[in-house]
């Protein structure tokens, strides 16, 4: 199934970003202080540093306000602002462990953060969430933070990913599953679509 | 596991628990009888629930674990480093001033050379003979 993209809010960014080529640093600063939250936790979710989220955050915008001369009314500047956070947080991923596809590789988080913060969770089944989803493959990760943290539809969470938002749908079936298993196993338990 | 169940859960994992956002409407309709008829779709169902809750969760630790005033503390960090802009109109004036100079250039090239030239082929140079060196036959006067 396709979602219609909001093709209201592609031309008012639009707008704006010809406002930001023209040098409107006031403007520039609203898109900033809307887009920082959810770009960090993006960010966080990937490398498990607040430190390295901010600069992923940070190199963003730069290359947002250098894009804004070319830019072309194709997608929301949010859904932009995700898609380069993603990939830069990969390229960090990436010089952690040249040698691996870390995109699809389990366990990317929890070996390798610079500074691994501890997300701190009340209950044990949240605690063995988090610990699972620290687990999860960078993409498959992605996919769950997209859906259910950051407030992107479906066309706006494939086209971080540059699916299409068939392929976006498989994926994260694919994640909640994992997850679901990963957290269960922790629990010891069976999941209830296993039975019978 | 039958097939029903089987189908639901995949409906579930891909769309995910709040079927009132799936974007098929006969997918949705199907899914909410099978939910009312199955007690094992209401426990995949449930278990979808308790994910997205727990994910909420999630979501709200990440957010702690970010310093107060992020915004405002990248927004400055970001400013600092930011290329300055020419504007549309300062864009163009380096391009007009660089015209005007070598329209001055040019100017000042074409009166030193062309026109001096053209007054040097017009100047008649005079010569004034002494008449009482050279008589009146030097001259050949009638």
């Amino acid at each position: 199934m396709v979602s219609a993209p909001d093709h209201n809010r592609i031309a008012a960014d639009a707008a704006l970003m010809a406002r930001i080529a023209a040098g409107d640093q006031a403007a520039f600063g609203r898109v900033m202080r809307d887009e920082t939250p959810r770009l960090v936790r993006l960010a966080l979710s990937l490398l498990g540093s607040a430190a390295e989220a901010e600069e992923v955050a940070q190199d963003a915008f730069l290359r947002l306000w250098n894009a804004a001369p070319d830019w072309e009314p194709r997608a929301q500047i949010g859904t932009w602002l995700h898609q380069v956070s993603y990939r830069l947080s990969i390229d960090i991923i990436r010089r952690r462990r040249p040698t691996v596809d870390v995109e699809d590789m389990e366990q990317v988080l929890s070996d390798d953060a610079a500074s691994p913060e501890r997300i701190a969770l009340d209950n044990e089944r949240d605690r063995l969430l988090a610990h699972a989803m620290d687990r999860l493959p960078p993409r498959q990760r992605t996919a769950i933070v997209l859906a259910h943290l950051q407030g992107l539809s479906q066309a706006e969470a494939s086209a971080v990913l540059d699916v299409t938002e068939d392929a976006y749908e498989s994926l994260l079936a694919r994640a909640r599953r994992r997850l679901k298993e990963l957290t269960m196993d922790a629990m010891g338990e069976k999941s209830p679509a296993k039975d019978g | 596991m039958n097939g029903d169940l089987v189908r639901f859960t995949e409906l579930v994992d891909r769309y995910g628990p709040d079927i009132g956002c799936w974007p098929d409407a006969i997918e949705a309709n199907w899914a909410r009888r099978t939910l009312m008829a199955a007690p094992e779709a209401r426990a995949v169902h449930e278990e979808a629930l308790r994910l997205s809750d727990a994910l909420a969760g999630y979501g709200a630790a990440l957010d702690v674990m970010v310093k107060p005033d992020v915004s405002s503390r990248v927004a400055a960090a970001v400013m600092v480093k930011l290329p300055r802009r020419v504007s549309e109109f300062g864009w163009w004036m380096p391009r007009i001033a660089a015209g005007f100079m070598l329209a001055v250039i040019a100017g000042g090239m074409f009166d030193f050379y062309v026109q001096q030239g053209a007054q040097a082929q017009d100047s008649i140079e005079l010569a004034s003979l002494d008449t009482l060196v050279y008589g009146p036959g030097e001259l050949e006067l009638p």
